[in-house]
């Protein structure tokens, strides 16, 4: 995905991290709504919609697993590519079949800088 | 040899402990990178090193619990007569440089005649900077935490820190004091982020003679602090 002009659904609580996604998606060249919570992000999406969704998957309230099952109940939203950027190691990661639930890229935090998530993305 | 295990919780500790530091260690290292690539101007450039600081200063502070949480564990804290005030601001300064960057506003408001509360003081203030904490996580449009204290029933001093968030789900609310979310292996139950804020103030205040409840709003939550007034020694007996 070329960044130019493509709309990015970040959807992470810790609100540094949030703003350094943020700042680099932006200076990539995408459109970017960020949210704190699942319910924002949902509420984002159903009013600018998005080419693409960033998710942390441990959210306050409502995990990101219940976000991911909220879009693919909605025919609107099921085409969305999904990446997964999470503190959980993959390998670790047990339980839902998360390539079912839209996810294209499970992107581990630690190991995953502002300027690589910025190429994932360009690639998605 | 086998290698041994650690009890259930002692994993759920971990887990959430390790998440909870992981996030600051994750948001410096890529301020780092970040800060070496051309782009920035001086002032983004202030406010990163100013956030690569405070979340140092998070992960330092969140040692300290659980250090402090565990040695509750293990040994019985000296109790002694604290101002409850005293404590309030302690804790309110701890969070100060976080909460200002966020923008958000601490309304404190304290009863008159307070007595003294029977506690470990450096607990306390370590459960209060966990309330004051966890009401910012949860906090949304409203940028706005009330602390109030004052005298409750059956000689106690109560310590309030409403929040105007999301609230927490009624589902929640039995486990809100424990690591429910954090299994020793995530499963597709990732419910939310670790609570292990509240669940270290909730061992914190049963070492330190205090009772922790929770109470939801439409808008927000109140948790409160229930700390035994200290009885006054009367010289002339």
């Amino acid at each position: 995905m070329k960044s130019k002009n493509h709309h990015v659904l970040l959807i992470e609580d810790d609100l540094f991290l949030r703003e350094l996604y943020l700042q680099a998606l932006q200076k990539a060249g995408f459109i970017v709504q960020a949210a704190q919570d699942a319910q924002e992000g949902l509420d984002l999406l159903d009013e600018y919609g998005a080419d693409l969704l960033v998710l942390d998957l441990m959210l306050p309230a409502h995990g990101g697993i219940e976000a991911l099952h909220e879009l693919q109940s909605h025919s609107d939203w099921q085409s969305i590519p999904v990446v997964v950027l999470s503190s959980v190691p993959r390998q670790r990661f047990v339980g839902a079949d998360l390539t079912q639930l839209g996810v294209k890229h499970y992107l581990y935090k630690p190991d995953t800088t502002p300027e690589q998530l910025v190429n994932t993305l360009s690639q998605v | 040899m086998t290698r041994s295990e650690g009890p259930p919780d002692q994993l759920r500790l971990l887990a959430a402990a390790a998440h909870d530091l992981k996030t600051p260690l994750v948001f410096i290292k890529g301020a780092a990178q970040q800060w070496g690539s051309t782009g920035l101007n001086p002032a983004q450039r202030i406010e990163l090193i100013r956030r690569v600081g405070q979340s140092a200063d998070r992960m330092l502070k969140l040692i300290d619990s659980l250090i402090g949480s565990a040695q509750a564990e293990q040994t019985p804290l000296l109790l002694e007569p604290v101002a409850a005030g005293d404590v309030i601001w302690q804790a309110h300064q701890d969070i100060k440089p976080y909460a200002d960057e966020l923008g958000f506003d601490f309304h404190i408001r304290l009863a008159r005649g307070l007595p003294p509360v029977l506690t470990h003081r450096l607990s306390l203030r370590r459960i209060l900077f966990n309330l004051m904490d966890n009401a910012i996580k949860y906090s949304r449009r409203e940028r706005r935490v009330n602390i109030t204290a004052g005298k409750g029933a059956d000689e106690q001093v109560i310590i309030s820190v409403r929040d105007y968030g999301i609230g927490i789900n009624q589902a929640d609310m039995k486990q809100i004091f424990t690591l429910y979310g954090q299994a020793a292996e995530p499963t597709n139950a990732l419910p939310g982020s670790s609570g292990l804020g509240l669940f270290i103030a909730s061992t914190l205040a049963e070492a330190a003679s205090a009772h922790l409840s929770v109470r939801p709003h439409k808008l927000g939550t109140t948790f409160r602090v229930g700390v035994p007034a200290a009885r006054q020694l009367s010289l002339f007996a």
